[in-house]
């Protein structure tokens, strides 16, 4: 594309991987309690070798580092499948959970909550799992909705999407006037939080998010076609049908991935992609791997201010996305401008 | 964005459905004409008018013995028949569960508060609230012509006051008195057993993911002092708290109530508590929600579960 942009884009990728990589670190380094750099590092290799057991270790390597890499996975998650649904439906307004996917997921997760809150335990599990089979679900009938008439046109998901959205929504509502003790686990689920971090999730969300990356940085062409709209991008030798069955579904499995492990976090699937934007231009294939970079850095840092800002207090890591991102993209915007 | 306008339509569909359910409360369950009060025997020589401070600092007088009493809380519902008042209560919400006479009472609340219209058709003399979520609609009922009490104690020693200010409105001293007196009695008798003991370090789980604990000034707080515990919590109210201090504290006994954690294998089984000197002890202790965390009459019976938790030895389990 505008190769101008493009010679900005090897740098300004290996500015965010170094970015990330220090990030992550920092991370790690940092927490409500306070480990020396050596101790961490004699923890996360006693980790590594299967020998963890004292205090330090179930702090670094039981607690620390898989939030950490989780906070990484769903940021990187959540801003990818943001920057493919931007495309796909070529609107800067949509979002990770445009479809429906957190009106699904909420259902599966209130449902999950009712359902296990006297059964002995298989909630610790159970709500990432509804949640997610929830959120595909709801995908599938989407999808399945909006082709109806034959084609899968971008009108039709919109539609459909919002249709299915707040009759799940209103749904889930329903279903918490039944269950109000587990009110305040939903209303933190909805706000969404890397609290629940373990290994186990990272097991299930690190692969789907590796897969998922990989496919959606490799439609990168695709993508760019795709903004040209769908006539334009048909005419240019694009099978625009089968494409838009296959971005979908890996921006879903992003999504529901995310939503599964770290409920509903809003701000980096939507800005994420509009800052990087902003920075290496609109060629989605430099944009869908900076997104992803971009994304997990962001998610890092919201996440360890969130948990050290009022130490050992911890606030809502929706919140810190929002009040530091907000005004960080004005920033990048009005920069902009003024180029 | 996308997600404000959903939690405003759902919002929106619970308060719908809110008033459905008013409206079927209305007609469904239409009051009978209040019965003559019978002259109660033995009446205590509580004098009206009486002038109490609520918890929500309002200075509240109560004109005449009130006949119809409303409750907007199950502790309040409790202590109210814990006092022998319980025969005057009118209206109470559908948390309310103890004792089982209550379930004959019409609800004139849920989570979403008072259904104005149910505690207007109840025609109450006093309404029993708590502070916090229902501080806005003091307001509101007194425009109903009711006399509003907020009850809303932080510690032991408030919820005796607060027996004692509910044993003044409705005019029953001497029973609030000697509830008061079985209660202190109870938890000097606990207070005792544990004075010997030394002090175990405590962490009280009240929900998770993420992970809330009650700290410092909080009614929980009080009763793990009491139980002869210290709360590696010095953080002051309910707050959301991080598990890697929690691991640093490293709790000798790990409370949590029912439903928040249901039972203590699965609380073992949540990643990074494998480390924890209670999980490993088997000192996992679950509660009662409604005995620990309700400031009535049942408190001492919470306060008892968490002091066996902290010191089985001296109950000699």
């Amino acid at each position: 594309m505008d190769l101008g942009r493009n010679t900005r884009a090897v740098p300004a990728l290996i500015a965010l991987a170094v970015a990330l990589v220090v990030t992550v670190i920092a991370a790690i380094a940092l927490g409500a309690v306070r480990v020396p750099a050596a101790e961490v590092v004699a923890a996360i290799g006693r980790g590594l070798t299967g020998q963890a057991g004292g205090m330090a270790d179930t702090l670094i390597v039981g607690i620390r580092l898989p939030r950490v890499l989780l906070a990484a996975l769903v940021g990187a998650a959540l801003a990818v499948a943001g920057c493919i649904f931007q495309a796909l439906f070529r609107n800067p307004l949509a979002d990770p959970y445009i479809l429906g996917v957190s009106s699904g997921a909420g259902l599966g997760a209130v449902l999950a909550l009712t359902a296990t809150a006297t059964v002995t335990g298989v909630r610790f599990g159970a709500v990432p799992a509804a949640a997610f089979v929830g959120a595909l679900l709801t995908l599938m009938l989407v999808v399945r909705l909006a082709s109806l008439r034959g084609r899968l046109d971008t009108v039709s998901l919109l539609l459909a999407g919002v249709a299915v959205s707040y009759t799940l929504a209103a749904l889930t509502s329903f279903v918490q006037v039944f269950a109000r003790e587990q009110m305040a686990t939903l209303v933190f689920w909805m706000m969404g939080g890397l609290g629940a971090a373990s290994w186990p999730y990272i097991a299930v969300v690190g692969p789907m998010t590796a897969v998922g990356g990989v496919a959606a940085i490799a439609m990168g062409r695709e993508l760019n076609l795709m903004l040209l709209g769908d006539e334009r991008a048909g005419q240019l030798g694009l099978d625009v049908e089968r494409f838009k069955r296959v971005s979908l579904l890996v921006a879903s499995l992003l999504t529901a991935a995310a939503v599964a492990v770290a409920g509903l976090i809003g701000f980096v699937g939507l800005m994420v992609p509009h800052m990087v934007r902003l920075v290496v231009g609109p060629d989605h294939r430099v944009l869908v791997p900076a997104s992803m970079l971009g994304g997990a850095i962001m998610l890092v840092v919201s996440d360890l201010i969130a948990r050290t800002i009022l130490a050992p207090v911890e606030i809502p890591v929706g919140i810190v996305t929002a009040i530091a991102g907000g005004p960080f993209f004005v920033w990048l915007l009005v920069r902009g401008e003024r180029r | 964005m996308t997600r404000t306008t959903r939690t405003t339509r759902g919002a929106l569909a619970a308060l719908l459905f809110a008033a459905a359910l008013a409206a079927l409360a209305l007609t469904g369950c239409t009051q009978p004409a209040a019965p003559e009060a019978a002259p109660e025997p033995a009446a205590p020589a509580a004098a009206f008018p009486v002038t109490i401070t609520d918890d929500a600092s309002r200075s509240v007088t109560i004109a005449a013995r009130p006949e119809k009493i409303v409750s907007l809380a199950p502790a309040n519902t409790e202590t109210l028949f814990a006092i022998g008042a319980g025969d005057r209560v009118v209206g109470v919400t559908s948390y309310d569960d103890y004792p089982a006479e209550v379930a004959d009472i019409a609800k004139v609340g849920d989570f979403s508060g008072p259904n104005l219209e149910a505690v207007a058709a109840a025609d109450p003399d006093v309404v029993f609230v708590t502070t916090g979520v229902q501080a806005d609609v003091i307001g509101k009922l007194e425009a109903l012509g009711a006399t509003v009490v907020a009850i809303d104690p932080t510690t032991l020693d408030g919820v005796y006051e607060a027996i004692g200010e509910v044993g003044q409105v409705t005019g029953n001293t001497a029973e609030a008195d000697k509830l008061v007196a079985d209660m202190k009695a109870k938890a000097d008798e606990i207070a005792t057993k544990v004075a010997s003991a030394e002090k175990t370090t405590a962490f009280i789980e009240i929900g998770q993911n993420p992970l809330f604990t009650a700290g410092a000034a909080t009614l929980l707080g009080d009763l793990i002092v009491r139980a002869g515990g210290a709360n590696v919590v010095a953080e002051p109210g309910y707050v959301s708290y991080s598990a890697e201090q929690l691991v640093k504290a490293n709790p000798a006994v790990y409370l949590a109530t029912k439903t928040s954690a249901t039972d203590a294998a699965t609380v073992a089984k949540r990643p990074g508590y494998d480390g924890l000197a209670a999980v490993k002890d088997g000192r996992v202790v679950i509660l009662e929600d409604n005995l620990v965390s309700r400031p009535g009459p049942r408190i001492v019976e919470g306060l008892e579960q968490i002091a066996v938790g902290l010191h089985p030895d001296a109950f000699g389990q």
